[in-house]
């Protein structure tokens, strides 16, 4: 996690914008909300209004600055310091949440499968969120992976480590997902999927992230 | 945090019921004080007005 800390500062100033796949999901919604793994903030800060907005994320310093970044943007929002896998909130509390780039950052299937058994549990019934990891098969990793299939090591097949190169190198574990398993961990997790997308962010050939709409 | 948002919250490590301690408020924003588990007893602290819900010891850290 300390390396989440060391990274902040430098993380925040490329990442300004919500994306608009989520401007999209958020628009419209109300109630209350969660972003589990908020990183900097830019997420949270496109919920509408009246939503009552909460953040949560591992790393102490990127939720000083998200709450920065929230208060400049004028909304109020309550933030935490916490686990996805062990979330520290009462089951059926959120009409909605979003997960965004953070469950591909959990190392060990168990933990990541336990995040989004969270994520349904403090859902309300017919909650809904959405979840967006990197994806496996994208240009940058393509590779990499292909080499590591035919040489069969396999043993928890799509962990990488990629490192962060402003200021202090730092390395930043990454789990990249196929399809495929993303929405097994989500079937596994009890969560029934509504939508299921894969987009090109950086990636000029094949798609470099996925993203799902879940249901409770 | 606001006071409020207590009753929203538990304990990552065994679900429990939290019960608050404050040091510093400034209207109904807790800005310095302790959520403690009613059933696992473990404590989270509140600084500058930030929960800190990570259980050292319990099955909640990555």
């Amino acid at each position: 996690m300390h390396e989440w800390n060391a990274i902040a500062k430098s993380f925040d100033e490329t990442r300004k914008k919500p994306w608009g796949e989520c401007l999209s999901f958020v628009k419209g919604r109300e109630g209350r909300a969660i972003d589990i793994a908020c990183g900097n903030g830019r997420h949270l800060i496109s919920m509408g209004e009246d939503v009552e907005v909460f953040g949560l994320d591992l790393s102490p310093e990127m939720v000083k600055i998200a709450r920065k970044n929230a208060e400049k943007a004028g909304k109020k929002v309550s933030f935490v310091v916490g686990n996805a896998s062990a979330l520290p909130f009462k089951s059926g509390v959120f009409d909605f949440a979003i997960f965004i780039a953070g469950l591909h950052n959990i190392s060990g299937r168990e933990k990541r499968i336990m995040a989004l058994k969270e994520l349904r549990r403090v859902l309300k019934e017919d909650g809904e969120a959405m979840i967006s990891v990197w994806s496996r098969w994208q240009d940058r990793w393509r590779m990499h992976f292909l080499k590591k299939l035919l040489a069969l090591k396999i043993k928890n097949f799509g962990d990488v480590y990629v490192p962060w190169r402003r200021g202090a190198e730092v390395m930043r574990f990454y789990h990249l997902y196929s399809m495929h398993e993303l929405k097994e961990d989500a079937k596994k997790a009890g969560l029934k999927i509504k939508k299921a997308w894969s987009v090109k962010k950086a990636s000029k050939k094949h798609a470099d992230n996925h993203f799902i709409i879940v249901k409770k | 945090m606001k006071e409020k948002f207590v009753r929203l919250m538990c304990c990552p490590a065994c679900r429990g019921e939290l019960e608050l301690q404050v040091n510093e408020k400034e209207g109904d924003d807790i800005l310095e004080g302790m959520l403690i588990c009613r059933e696992c007893k473990a404590e989270y602290k509140i600084k500058d007005g930030i929960p800190y819900m990570i259980n050292e010891s319990g099955p909640a850290e990555i």
